[in-house]
């Protein structure tokens, strides 16, 4: 059988550069994820440009950060690993402090890389049991850049962007297809597609209020990466001797790597003067989360080929069920106390977070699979102010370890003879990790 | 190339698609000053231009900047001639430009000696344009959408003493990889199930430079080649029939590496720098890839193959010149002036593609006023280029391309860009 098709299909892929997935989940900088995240309120470091940007001018000399962490997760669904993929990449930035027009100003730049790739889509049917919020949507990289004023001693102000991207475009594949002989086939294809921006914003605010408290406030905004297929495939196919026109088409679109829209309101406190005690609440939008699996429809037009060639039928269209995810309130908690030497200072940490699981019963056709989860962190940190000649700022290094715990959570189909049927999940995710800092 | 320790310096990167195209640096050069001077830099650059002129001169930097930059360019291209469209659409394109100087501020024997430089531009619109048409359709491969790509550049410059001086820079891009899988599944329901990554690319800018006396330098700058492919295989079933893979692939992003030589006044109240750049496109194996592969088993399938696109190597000359033409305590102004020509590393289009492409000749302009205290330190910058696309002309071979079909006997294609901006820069 030989077919002259002709394809022409709008694909859109995506690409995600920037989002606040891996460090929401997994922290960013040892510091703050050694104190639970809770730094809204104190953080002033390349982190900031994540936490809250405000905190930037807060910074009083240039530092580099470069740090590194990895996430083995163990997520089993009936007592098996679903072999989810670990997460780790670099982190750091630059903070640069300075005054522009008489006000304390400062520029910051924050990243995180995965080791493997910069962003991963992967998309599935709904039915297919995975973990929604930490197998894909940990695969990604976050770039921020941020600016920050301090208007007053007390107030400082930060806001800046996050990048995302997708990729729209068309692809149209043409030539002659030998359909018994598939690799003889003479197709060319051209392509037309553009990788288009998407901005998030990250905006912040922190209060000091006296010496031994201070108020944040952060903002960041939703995001999710759109991806889309279309195809339509013209041409001829000719088999025992007829020839029939062919007209295929395809359409898909569905979303991954949903970023809920999240508000922070955070403290910090010193009981002591080498005791500090942090606390975060923060509000996760979940319930605008839109589902990764694809809505796809296709359509196949053979005429002229009856008792030659079987044509199948049209197949259904996807219906996505709205997954009805669950807006949260995550605390947080976190402290940290120091041991001050004439040369050095120590810094031991720990903290906690709870996080809900956003995700309803999966009774139903979709199998969204999720757990409520406690982690709970410790760290240690380490400065050594003016080490050498050459540098009289500071040196830094902190390290963290967390350890998050998804308890049993049992899933009941409401039919009995579901294809899947009911299943237990739990897990556990171990993740370690050090910053490495140079102040100026 | 997959290295996250090498790339924290260039952080970001983005995606991919397109048709032969190279960065809008190489096209326009980066910066205010650079672009209104000709696209020199290698021995004259100054603040974070540098990081994509000569990551050396980043070691200049005694204070630290921020820029914030917009800009924007028109093209004007045709293409006359039988079965030719004339005027050839060619999207403009605009952007912004943040750019950060930051010196390292050691003390002792490493006192200003060491810098960072950070060179972003990112367009408007999209991150990055990219096309691989049909070599039959009229186009301006090397040029339209050359300029419609996100690029990032992030280096580190050293003074050695002695007028010597070194400097490393990453440049960063991004490339797609990924399957597409359309098939039923078991309830008789199409689905697609899409595995799509990104991942960063990067190519590496040295320099070194070294003063000859105290008012002349001479610079080097090599560039790597800086590639970005996109390459999706689709693959299709639950037809009734067998179709082929599609491997929707292609280069989007190229920059040959290349080799720039400068010579430089740095000193007094008229600042020239004169060199060249030397490009080499000839190892550009063009945009598209053939959409069915052969198979290890059989290699000498019938699938259609690529033919390079059989570019050459050019050179291209670069002057610019800079003059300070009001001084007061509290400002200076500067006038800024350039020249360069780009030869076509395309050949000519004798038969049925219609790649085309025109060497150019370009005029660059622009004004900076520096200011002081009492005002705020910082500068003010516009720029401005013309490219004049020099009118070529493609004879069709007649045993290529018959009579009476599109292009045929011949087209003549000319054109020209206009470029523009300006910047903003802050000392804090």
């Amino acid at each position: 059988m030989r077919a002259r098709l002709r394809l022409l299909a709008a694909l859109s892929l995506v690409a995600l550069p920037a989002s606040a997935n891996p460090l929401g989940t997994y922290g960013f900088g040892s510091r703050e994820t050694s104190m639970g995240a809770a730094v809204t309120a104190d953080t002033n470091g390349a982190s900031a440009t994540f936490y809250n940007p405000a905190g930037l001018a807060m910074a009083d000399r240039l530092t580099l950060e470069l740090g590194h962490l990895r996430v083995n997760q163990r997520l089993l669904i009936d007592g098996r690993d679903t072999k989810t993929d670990p997460v780790k990449g670099i982190s750091g930035g630059i903070v640069a402090p300075g005054e522009l027009f008489r006000v304390p100003f400062a520029f910051g730049l924050g990243v995180h890389l995965p080791d493997d790739r910069l962003s991963r889509i992967r998309t599935m049917r709904q039915d297919i049991p995975r973990w929604e919020l930490y197998d894909n949507r940990a695969q990604l990289l976050f770039i921020g850049a941020m600016l920050a004023i301090r208007p007053a001693r007390w107030l400082s102000l930060g806001g800046g962007i996050a990048f995302l991207s997708s990729t729209r475009g068309d692809f149209a594949i043409s030539g002659r297809a030998q359909l018994d002989s598939t690799y003889d086939s003479q197709l060319r294809h051209e392509v037309d597609a553009d990788l288009t921006t998407v901005r998030v914003p990250i905006l912040g605010a922190r209060v000091e209020l006296g010496e031994r408290l201070s108020l944040g406030l952060s903002y960041r905004g939703e995001a999710k990466l759109d991806l889309q297929l279309d195809a339509d495939i013209r041409g001829e196919a000719q088999k025992l001797g007829i020839v029939a026109p062919v007209r295929y088409t395809l359409g898909s679109r569905s979303f991954d790597a949903f970023q809920p829209r999240q508000l922070t309101l955070g403290a910090s406190t010193l009981p002591h003067k080498r005791v500090r005690a942090n606390i975060d609440l923060t509000y996760v939008q979940w319930s605008s989360y839109q589902s990764a699996t694809s809505r796809s429809t296709s359509h196949l037009e053979i005429s002229g080929v009856d008792g030659v060639l079987a044509v199948p039928p049209d197949t259904k269209p996807t219906v996505v069920k709205d997954p009805e995810f669950r807006d949260r309130v995550v605390p947080r908690v976190g402290v940290e106390g120091w041991i001050v030497d004439a040369r050095v200072k120590v810094a031991a940490r720990a903290g906690y977070a709870f996080e809900r699981s956003p995700v309803p019963p999966q009774t139903g056709t979709t199998n969204f699979v999720d757990a409520d989860r406690h982690t709970i962190s410790v760290g240690a940190g380490l400065r050594v102010p003016k080490p050498s000649d050459v540098l009289d700022g500071e040196l830094r290094l902190d390290a963290h370890v967390a350890w998050s715990f998804l308890p049993e959570r049992r899933t009941v189909k409401d039919n009995p003879a579901d294809f899947v049927g009911g299943y237990r999940a739990s897990g556990r995710q171990t993740n370690v990790g050090f910053t490495l800092g140079v102040l100026f | 190339m997959r290295r996250p320790w090498a790339t924290l310096a260039a952080v970001a990167a983005l995606s991919v698609t397109g048709r032969a195209s190279a960065s809008p640096q190489d096209v326009f050069g980066y910066g205010p000053r650079a672009s209104a001077l000709g696209a020199t830099g290698a021995a004259s650059a100054e603040g974070a231009e540098a990081a994509w002129a000569n990551p050396a001169l980043l070691s200049l930097a005694r204070t630290r900047e921020l820029t914030l930059g917009f800009q924007a360019a028109r093209l004007s291209l045709r293409a006359d001639g039988p079965g030719m469209p004339g005027p050839v659409y060619a999207e403009p394109f605009k952007g912004t430009l943040v750019a950060a100087q930051l010196p390292l501020p050691f003390k002792s024997w490493l006192r200003d000696r060491i810098a960072l430089g950070l060179a972003f531009y990112a367009p408007t619109d999209v991150l990055v344009r990219g096309r691989v048409l049909y070599p039959e359709t009229p186009q301006f491969a090397t040029l339209a959408d050359r300029v419609q790509t996100f690029s990032l550049q992030a280096g580190l410059g050293v003074d050695l003493g002695r007028g010597l001086r070194v400097g490393a820079a990453v440049s960063a891009l991004a490339a797609i990889s990924g399957t597409v899988l359309v098939a039923t599944d078991t309830s008789g329901a199409v689905g697609t199930k899409v595995d799509d990554q990104l991942i960063a690319t990067f190519g590496r800018i040295v320099g070194a430079t070294y003063d000859v006396g105290d008012a002349y330098r001479i610079g080097v700058t090599y560039r790597s080649t800086l590639e970005a492919r996109f390459a999706v295989l689709i693959t299709v079933r639950d037809l009734g029939f067998d179709v082929p893979v599609f491997n929707i692939a292609g280069l989007a992003q190229y920059d040959p590496w290349q080799v720039q030589g400068e010579v430089a006044r740095v000193k007094g109240k008229t600042r020239v720098a004169i060199g060249a750049t030397f490009k080499r496109w000839s190892s550009y194996p063009g945009p598209p890839e053939p959409t069915v592969i052969c198979p290890p088993e059989k290699p000498d399938c019938l699938a259609l193959r690529v033919t390079p696109p059989g570019f050459h190597d050019t050179f291209v000359p670069r002057v610019g010149v800079e003059r300070e033409v009001l001084a007061d305590p509290r400002f200076r102004l500067l006038g800024r002036v350039g020249y360069f020509f780009e030869p076509s590393p395309a050949p000519e289009q004798t038969g049925a593609s219609n790649q085309f492409d025109n060497d150019r000749h370009a005029l660059t302009l622009g004004w900076a006023v520096a200011t002081r205290d009492p005002w705020p330190e910082g500068r003010f910058e516009a720029f401005f280029q013309f490219h004049r696309l020099v009118p070529r002309t493609h004879h069709k071979d007649a045993e290529q391309v018959a009579a009476g079909a599109p292009g045929a006997p011949s087209v003549e294609t000319s054109g020209h860009v206009l470029f523009g901006g300006v910047a903003v820069t802050a000392r804090f």
